[in-house]
């Protein structure tokens, strides 16, 4: 047995661990029951677990906590804060109380968590175990820690409180994730589509569901229990006169309804799965085992029904204080008995039907409690209770509850006052009301009333394409909740198929749900609050945070009397149940306390996640979209340093940058230039559109003939630059930088778009291997594969031709972005590998070497040629960075044209320049040019030149020093250091190496 | 000038490295270098029969038409009663070409229609749009740049499932239809051409993304059940 103190595992010693044991083993004390008719559980199949390190033995089907508490085991956790032991307390998978970890997994519900074969259960937040804790020490400590006093103490000195910090989240907390221990779960991620969505497998829901098979459309039917039938799986109650069902008790029904959705070849049911948001346009999450679906739904009903929820009084979080549907679920799920002596406290009718189910149960029923004056009139449970000679206590509430770490007794009073009673019990059910589970319905935008004699929040507007039926809506009646299912499974069908015989049936069943609501008694429609709690040391409202009736007295007297404040300061609902035991009562008590009504004060907002889930689950995929050129594997056979440049994986360098500049300007090089973005202009107006968007003239190229191309903003400033080539006399080869290319095919349709040009713009980026080879020895490399003439007067610089290379098609180009002589060719992207090795046996008697992205800028760089995006920015124009040879002011129109010509006309006020260093220091790129102290300029790129063997860069200056061999200061490693501006380029400044 | 009937040039699909390295027998077909089967035939087909296989379909030939005056060029290269509607496939005979030249027709616009045609219907296509119309409408041959998978069998909609948004059950997106939308989050084109009574589809993407796509798809398959199969198999599918 390990034993957890948030985050750190420490071995106890073996004394401890016998302690812990032997304190585990005296706690048995419950067994199963007798087979009951609507049990999940296989009697014949036993599973074996741990938990602690305890060996327990379980049947298939059981949940953690079913499975320990038939083993007497009725510690399952710690209180957040005072670490006050805690039992089972809602049974269905909303609460806090029994939270564990399961096999290496934080924060799992024990409640709804299977058991398994081998399964590894531990406790957390609890040391040494959960039934010996030493930090419960903390619950006298109650005064170190009033509401919200991390806000106003532990501040001064400062130091005090990162040291308060340390120790809160050390005691304090939920379980930890072991990053060592802690097994990798796989989340898959799935979409799904349906008609119609139906959150909610209970009556309603059910109902809903046939209701909107019926008409032909696809449903998925999603609910969070094991299976579907909601509280009809465990409400034995015998129901009369239900429409379209025959008589019988709640599991009867459920089968009967469970059976017709399995029938029904138009629903799919998700059991067992959690819709945990709501987003725009019906997109529902799920939380499906290792499974997150994203269900797209054209209509939504929400019949997500609603959380009975507990009562408020002294102690009610002593382990063996459970809600009333949480031992029902026991009994009639699990076939365990919840308890031995019960005491049933109530506000409603639902904790005399609970009374009922335990005495069938063989459990002694104590008494009934009932805050009420008096039960239901004609309620057969009560009458049932009184034959069997059950003690029932109307006006009645329990003050206090009694017991160290187990429930043993409760006091009683009258409501009116006078003295307690004692009433000895180990167990103690409570129905405190119900709270509708409306989170979702206010996700989807559905606003709500509160009804004061309830307290629940009932749905007043909704917004298109979502329902509501059943609980949700504030009606606990049964024979309702199947109307207003089969009415909105009937209007979300009609949303989506527009079914022609629906119209009447709605008429019809409208009538007979408001014949049937006239006819309820008061009590079926909603149960009375109870929130008149007093307020003793540990009266619990939000067993998640431990917040107590006397904290959020004290919070709402210290003025935080909004509900939405109140929930900040106190924290209460902002636990791992997310108000859905608590947030009914903090805002009654709120109400109460600033003497406003409960609709007046409201509830918090929920948000999203609804329902806790893992970080895992939210996680993408193991994937992100990489895009490889054919030649990538050929890069890391080389030993490429590989780098992401966007989606692409390019190759940075293949050992030494200045080794491959070299080999460049010495021999012969090769780079991978793929990435390039790549678009074909065909259509008898492709140049007339080229004119129209780039600064240069493209109507007026000859065909095999190259041009640079600039493209502006229509505010002027450079966009992006490439290459066009035209091809024939309706097709053109235009090249992008490798980031833009989806971007410049957006940019030239749009331009496109009302002029009737006919041209057609295609990205053919993903078609084409490409590759540069340059270098003195380019020629003679390509030479030995190409049936192109490559001669320097046959295939001349800034020229095109279409040949073949190793027997492959390709488009040569002959252009120099590196200055040398070289040529950039493409090839279909499929004989991509094969050209690449083609041309490195070709060029390996010629030296050849392949270069990269490194080597690539520092050989640019040495020609001045500049790098969209890296050496200009979102304000350069063409003027400023030194391209005003490629602005044509001569064309009529051009995107930008008006711009340029009014900061032609201005005159510049920064320059982009050369620079060298005289030093022989290399600064880094992005830093400052400075006159004295001030910065003047910036450094766009600068690296050592190993042709020139000095440091290069490029550079933004005032346009007035923009003249060759002004003297700048550029700040290296904090320091000015000398450098000569340099108009011309580095490298060959008259471009004879390229034109060779 | 070299001569160019020296060289023997090597042609390979987006997934090739992929592949080789699961260990696929590859097989040289259409002038590719193909997997004839993973495991084994056997273990391919019961992917296609009873999860869903996926095939790689990249050398087949793709060719986008373009042009607000497109249906008269596309009637001058093909032979069909209707030529589709947006979302809507046809098969189409090719003009000019040996019997049973067909070829897919997709309509991904009013003015753009996807054709894809087994990959020795390339150069027909291509000679049959070489000489196109003097209207304002374009081909282009785009074999180079989209890579192709084939996904067939009972829970293809499972796989797909796991990579897209898009709604690909029986009942919204029936056979004959195509359409674009994000798959594994990249641009991609799914057409269902069912073949006989199974579930069948055909997904086009940027060829760059070719091993993205396939370790998405082998990662939905390792959940949905299902893998890759070899021509041999897919082959005896579309029989």
């Amino acid at each position: 047995m390990d034993i957890a103190v948030v985050g750190v595992q420490i071995p106890p010693t073996p004394l401890l661990q016998r302690w812990a044991t032997e304190v585990m083993a005296n706690n048995k004390r419950m067994q199963r029951l007798e087979i009951q008719p609507t049990e999940l559980i296989d009697r014949n199949q036993s599973v074996g677990f741990q938990f602690d390190g305890q060996t327990f033995t379980a049947h298939q089907g059981d949940t953690v906590a079913s499975a320990l508490h038939a083993a007497g085991v009725s510690i399952l956790s710690r209180g957040f804060k005072y670490h006050r032991p805690r039992g089972l307390l809602c049974g269905a998978g909303r609460c806090p109380n029994c939270l564990v970890n399961v096999d290496g997994v934080p924060n799992v519900r024990a409640c709804t968590q299977q058991v398994s074969e081998g399964m590894k259960v531990r406790h957390q937040n609890a040391w040494p175990s959960v039934n010996v804790d030493f930090l419960s020490v903390l619950d006298r400590m109650q005064w170190l820690m009033p509401v919200g006093f991390y806000y106003k103490a532990l501040h001064r000195p400062k130091f005090l409180w990162r040291l308060a910090q340390r120790v809160i989240r050390r005691v304090g907390g939920l379980g930890t994730i072991d990053i060592h221990d802690n097994p990798v779960t796989a989340y898959h991620h799935r979409y799904h589509h349906a008609d119609v969505a139906v959150v909610g497998g209970g009556p309603a829901g059910l109902a809903a569901a046939l209701a909107a098979s019926e008409q032909g459309v696809r449903v998925t039917l999603v609910d969070d229990q094991p299976d579907v039938g909601g509280h009809l799986r465990f409400n034995s109650g015998q129901h009369h006169s239900l429409p379209g069902l025959e008589n019988g008790s709640g599991p009867d029904l459920a089968l009967v309804l469970a059976g017709r959705v399995k029938e029904s070849p138009h629903i799919e049911v998700l059991s067992g799965a959690t819709v945990f948001a709501h987003y725009q346009d019906n997109l529902l999450t799920i939380l499906h085992g290792n499974e997150l679906v994203k269900l797209r739904a054209k209509t939504v009903v929400l019949a997500t029904g609603a959380y009975e929820i507990p009562i408020q009084f002294e102690n009610n979080d002593l382990p063996g204080i459970m809600l009333a549907s949480a031992a029902q679920r026991l009994i009639h799920h699990y076939g365990v008995n919840p308890g031995n002596i019960a005491v049933v406290v109530t506000v409603n009718d639902q904790g005399y039907r609970a009374a009922v189910d335990l005495l069938n149960a063989g459990v002694e029923v104590a008494a009934v409690v009932d805050a009420r004056p008096s039960y239901s009139q004609g309620l057969d449970a009560a009458e049932t209770l009184i034959s069997r000679g059950v003690t029932l206590l109307a006006g009645h509430a329990v003050a206090r509850a009694m017991g160290k770490r187990a429930l043993t007794a409760v006091a009683v009073a009258a409501m009116s006052g006078g003295n307690n009673r004692r009433i000895a019990c180990d167990l103690v059910c409570m129905s405190g009301g119900f709270q509708p589970a409306n989170a979702l319905l206010q996700l989807a935008g559905g606003s709500l009333n509160y009804d004061e004699e309830s307290g629940e929040g009932i749905p007043r507007a909704l917004p298109d394409g979502v329902f509501v039926a059943g609980e949700v809506t504030g009606i606990h009646d049964l024979a309702s909740s199947l109307l207003q299912g089969r009415i909105a499974g009937l209007e979300a069908a009609t949303l989506v198929a527009e079914p022609a015989t629906t119209a009447q049936l709605l008429t019809d069943l409208n009538q007979k749900l408001s014949q049937r609501k006239s006819g309820l008694p008061g009590e079926a429609i909603g149960s009375r609050a109870a929130w008149a709690a007093p307020e003793g040391k540990k009266t619990f409202v939000c067993f998640c945070e431990d917040v107590t009736v006397k904290d959020i007295a004290q919070a709402i007297e210290e003025g935080f009397d909004d509900i939405q404040i109140l929930k900040r300061y106190s924290t209460a609902t902002m636990g791992p149940c997310q108000g859905k035991m608590c947030l009914k009562a903090l805002a009654g008590l709120c109400a109460q306390r600033t003497g406003r009504s409960v609709n007046d004060t409201g509830g918090t907002t929920a948000r999203p996640p609804i329902q806790p889930i893992p970080m895992a689950a939210l996680a993408g995929p193991s994937h992100m979209p990489v895009k490889h050129t054919p030649m990538d594997r050929n890069h890391r056979a080389l030993g490429a340093s590989m780098v992401e440049l966007g989606p692409w994986q390019r190759a940075h360098n293949y050992g030494s940058p200045l080794e491959e500049c070299l080999a460049v300007r010495q021999r012969v090089g090769i780079i991978d230039v793929t990435t390039l973005g790549k678009l074909e202009v065909t259509g008898r107006d492709a140049g007339a559109l080229l004119d129209k968007v780039y600064t240069h003239h493209f109507s007026t190229l000859r065909v095999g003939r190259i041009r640079y191309g600039l493209l502006c903003t229509d505010n002027s400033t450079i966009m992006d630059d490439g290459t066009v080539t035209r091809l024939s006399e309706d097709r053109y080869f235009v090249t992008t930088t490798s980031g833009n290319v989806d971007l410049i095919e957006e940019w030239f349709n749009w331009w496109k778009a009302g002029t009737g040009f006919c041209a057609h713009v295609t990205n053919v980026t993903s078609g084409y291997a490409a590759m540069n080879v340059a270098g003195p020895r380019a020629r003679e490399t390509l030479g030995k594969l190409t049936d192109v003439d490559l001669s320097e007067q046959s295939f001349r610089y800034m020229r095109s031709a279409q040949g073949t290379v190793a027997g492959v098609p390709a488009i040569f180009l002959r252009i120099g972005f590196v200055g040398e002589t070289g040529w950039e060719i493409h090839v279909p992207a499929e004989y991509g590998q094969y050209i690449w090795e083609s041309i490195m046996e070709a060029g390996n008697e010629f030296g050849i070497a392949p270069f990269g992205l490194e080597a690539q800028r520092i050989l640019r760089l040495e020609k001045k040629h500049v790098i969209v995006g890296q050496d200009t920015d979102a304000v350069s124009n063409p003027l400023d960075s030194d391209m005003d040879w490629v602005v044509r002011f001569d064309k009529e129109d051009f995107i930008g044209r008006a711009g340029l010509k009014l900061a032609s006309e201005r005159g510049l006020r920064n320059k982009l320049v050369g620079f060298v260093m005289l030093n022989g220091q290399v600064p880094e790129d992005g830093v400052p040019i400075v006159s004295g102290s001030k910065p003047i300029g910036k450094v766009t790129s600068a690296r050592f030149s190993p042709t020139l063997k000095k440091g290069v860069g490029l550079a933004w200056i005032p346009a007035d020093l923009a003249q060759d061999g002004t003297q700048i200061s550029v700040l290296v490693g904090g320091k000015p250091q000398a450098a000569q501006v340099t108009l011309q380029p580095f490298y060959d400044p008259e471009g004879e190496r390229l034109r060779q | 000038m070299t001569n160019q009937s020296q060289f023997n040039p090597i042609r390979r699909s987006a997934m090739y490295h992929k592949h080789v390295e699961s260990g696929a027998l590859m097989v040289e077909r259409d002038g590719y270098s193909q997997p004839a089967h993973f495991v084994s035939v056997e273990a391919d087909a019961r992917n296609l029969s009873e999860a869903a296989g996926f095939w790689d379909i990249g050398p087949e030939a793709k060719f986008i038409f373009k042009g607000e005056q497109l249906d008269q060029l596309v009637s001058g290269v093909f032979h069909a009663a209707a030529f589709p509607d947006i979302g809507d496939i046809r098969l189409a005979e090719i003009s000019g070409g040996s019997e049973n030249a067909n070829a897919v027709l997709c309509r991904l616009a009013d003015d753009e229609i996807l054709c894809v045609a087994p990959a020795g219907q390339a150069s027909t296509l291509s000679e049959s749009v070489r000489d196109g119309p003097e209207h304002c409408a374009h081909a282009l041959d785009i074999s180079s740049g989209l890579a192709g998978v084939g996904i067939a069998g009972p829970e293809s909609y499972g796989l797909l499932s796991a990579l897209t948004e898009l709604d690909t059950s029986q009942f919204a997106f029936t056979n004959l239809r195509c359409a674009q939308s994000k798959f594994a989050d990249i641009h991609g084109t799914l057409l269902r051409i069912d073949r006989g009574a199974s579930l069948s589809y055909q997904l086009y993407f940027p060829r760059e993304f070719g091993e993205y796509l396939w370790d998405a798809l082998l990662e939905a398959a390792g959940f949905c059940g299902g893998g890759p199969v070899g021509f041999q198999a897919w082959g005896a599918l579309i029989r």
